[in-house]
């Protein structure tokens, strides 16, 4: 009866799991289960088969030669791969350790072998194709609901074109750029609602730059300010490497 | 008697990616080894040279179970650097945050993740057809401690509003006044959660271990003063001298050690050094706990307590609470250290942050509870297996595994590389 169960499975690599969480933590999570024929999850299930997957969710950025392995693996045995937010999609936080030179990173000698399998941590699209992005730190639970309950009637969510201003409501007279404060939601993709900015606090481009994004011109913006050179790129890197 | 070794690849139901290589033979424990493998991310490399107002919503990415907590003390080091003094209001709010926190975490562990150990079943989602209260008893105190973090800090996981100084908005009225209702009817659920869990039969295991948790002022509002048996020991800022963090070889994340001895932080260590702050009503529990006081087992009763005890917390607190708007405490960056502590779901949480004049940190250290409960864990497991010996694979990684869950180990948390040198 009703719509047929698609076999899911998810998987994480370098992150915080917030994104897992942020699944877990729906209200709604056992009406979405149901929707679902959940085979991989190891956060819950001790089984954990590895069978072939409808579509299979994986969280993280990818940092180390395993897991290149077993991201290539995943995606053989998938119809589809979504990667699940920012570090997933493109590297997140732990992106940042490119930044850190090798040099320095040498002197961690306590562990070489970790070392020796270090890779630039980036986001699975490095390395397989990926077949939807759900962006965000952490990944926005209506999308999520939204993806679930349009893939198992055979369609794919569309993305929301244009920056995070286009849902800001503090888009004109109040917009954090007339305060001379950094907020990235000029430059960032939508699809948020806007959160932060409802709740007083500047974009932080979790969400990663859309594609019309003019990071150096909104670099120049804030240098004429006279801000911190440093802390403006470092605020512009934090969830993705850009490249300035 | 045959040589057994186990290998458990990949121990689920856990946070994060670890693994354990247990070898006995001739009836000797030969080798037990716990590695991590989750891929490193050098999080102390990653919050070096940032902004000072980068560092509490970076170090909450370290992890999704406790995002609040690594932002609340991210805060308490900065706070403490800068000399900036919280208002009273924003330490009430900050304490229902990590009370949110701790709801989420503990809910999560014991229901999802211990739970069906000792029912018998290979997940929650199996136990769920047959355990339909409970399971919907579980998903009820899940939905509270999001909502009490959404409500209090913006966001189920990584809060936003929570910054250094304050918060940069109050919580809504109308949304409080829901969620003290919530609160009040789930008073039933974290009754019958904390009565469900003291009466599952668990393992008799003892193995004697030192307790370090911080004092409280209330229970669920910490000092900055370490106890152990239920006496001041450590001020926090001297951590580093009694608590020593060493890398372990094969593994990505830290383990600490006080002394050469392993010892354990977290909701058991935190009844046992701060008993006196319990309510009345929790008081009989507190009694299966005395009597085994060295069953590492019993942290997960300890768990169920504090959320009964967070609970009825909460709305003590949101009834007596005025709200009224205050500007966020300004900041005078300086080339300062600072110390930050805090009780996180699995134990004593330090934060220490050197900044330079500009308010840039140029060193952090980050030690967080898993990493402090790794080796007790190893040495629990070795103590534990010599009474296993007898028992076939199967039986052996059950058990084993319910020791390791008992910790509710959080690996993402201990993966992080303690910055030695750097120049």
């Amino acid at each position: 009866m009703g719509v047929k169960k698609i076999k899911t499975g998810f998987f994480s690599f370098s992150c915080c799991e917030g994104c897992q969480f942020t699944v877990l933590f729906l209200d709604n999570f056992m009406k979405m289960v149901d929707k679902m024929d959940i085979q991989y999850f190891h956060l819950l299930k001790e089984k954990n088969k590895n069978t072939r997957f409808d579509v299979a969710f994986v969280e993280g950025a990818v940092t180390s030669k395993v897991q290149i392995k077993k991201l290539k693996i995943i995606r053989a045995k998938s119809k589809f791969v979504v990667a699940l937010g920012a570090c997933a999609c493109h590297g997140g936080i732990p992106s940042m350790r490119n930044f850190i030179e090798n040099k320095k990173l040498e002197k961690y000698v306590y562990n070489q072998k970790t070392l020796k399998d270090a890779v630039k941590a980036t986001g699975i699209g490095e390395y397989v194709e990926v077949d939807y992005y759900m962006y965000g730190c952490p990944i926005i639970k209506k999308e999520f609901v939204d993806f679930v309950n349009n893939f198992i009637k055979g369609k794919v969510i569309k993305e929301l074109e244009g920056p995070v201003c286009d849902e800001c409501p503090r888009r004109g007279k109040n917009c954090y750029l007339i305060e001379k404060k950094i907020c990235l939601g000029a430059v960032s993709r939508r699809g948020c609602d806007a959160l932060c900015l409802r709740e007083n606090v500047p974009c932080v481009l979790c969400r990663g730059p859309c594609p019309e994004a003019n990071l150096s011109s909104e670099i120049n913006l804030f240098k004429s300010w006279g801000l911190d050179k440093k802390d403006i790129l470092n605020k512009i890197s934090k969830f993705k490497n850009v490249d300035t | 008697m045959m040589a057994k070794t186990i290998d458990i690849n990949y121990i689920t139901k856990i946070e994060g990616h670890a693994k354990l290589y247990v070898k006995i033979d001739k009836g000797k424990v030969k080798k037990v080894a716990l590695d991590i493998f989750e891929g490193s991310r050098f999080f102390e490399g990653i919050l070096k040279d940032k902004k000072y107002n980068d560092l509490p919503n970076i170090s909450s990415r370290i992890c999704g179970v406790c995002s609040v907590v690594h932002t609340l003390t991210s805060l308490k080091a900065i706070e403490n650097a800068f000399n900036i003094k919280a208002s009273k209001q924003t330490e009430i709010l900050r304490e229902l945050l990590n009370i949110g926190g701790t709801i989420q975490s503990h809910t999560l562990h014991l229901y999802f993740m211990v739970l069906p150990d000792y029912l018998g079943y290979p997940n929650a989602l199996k136990m769920a057809s047959e355990y339909k209260e409970e399971f919907k008893r579980a998903l009820r105190l899940k939905k509270l401690g999001n909502e009490i973090v959404r409500t209090i800090g913006g966001r189920d996981i990584h809060p936003i509003v929570a910054v250094v100084g304050g918060f940069t908005r109050l919580p809504d009225k109308k949304q409080l006044n829901l969620l003290l209702k919530n609160l009040r009817a789930a008073k039933k659920d974290s009754n019958k959660t904390l009565k469900l869990f003291s009466k599952l039969e668990y393992p008799k295991f003892e193995k004697f271990k030192e307790y370090f948790a911080l004092e409280g002022d209330s229970y669920f509002s910490t000092t900055d003063q370490i106890a152990c048996k239920g006496k001041t020991c450590i001020p926090i800022n001297n951590y580093e001298k009694h608590f020593r963090e060493y890398f372990k070889q094969g593994s990505t994340a830290e383990f600490a050690v006080k002394g050469q001895k392993s010892y354990m932080v977290g909701a058991l260590a935190r009844i046992v050094n701060n008993r006196k702050l319990i309510s009345k009503e929790n008081q009989p529990y507190l009694n299966i706990i005395r009597n085994n006081m060295y069953n590492p087992y019993m942290n997960v009763l300890a768990q169920a307590i504090e959320i009964h005890e967070g609970v009825k917390r909460c709305i003590d607190v949101i009834e007596n609470l005025k709200l009224k708007e205050e500007a966020l405490v300004e900041v005078k960056p300086k080339k300062a250290v600072g110390f930050g502590a805090s009780e996180a779901p699995r134990g004593i949480l330090f934060h220490k942050y050197e900044f330079d004049k500009k308010g840039f940190s140029k060193f952090v250290n980050i030690t967080t509870p898993t990493t402090q409960n790794l080796q007790n864990i190893e040495d629990n497991i070795r103590a534990l297996l010599s009474s296993l010996l007898d028992e076939d694979k199967k039986t052996i990684q059950l058990e084993i595994e319910k020791l390791i869950r008992a910790y509710d180990p959080c690996i993402s948390c201990a993966t992080h590389f303690l910055e030695i040198v750097w120049d």
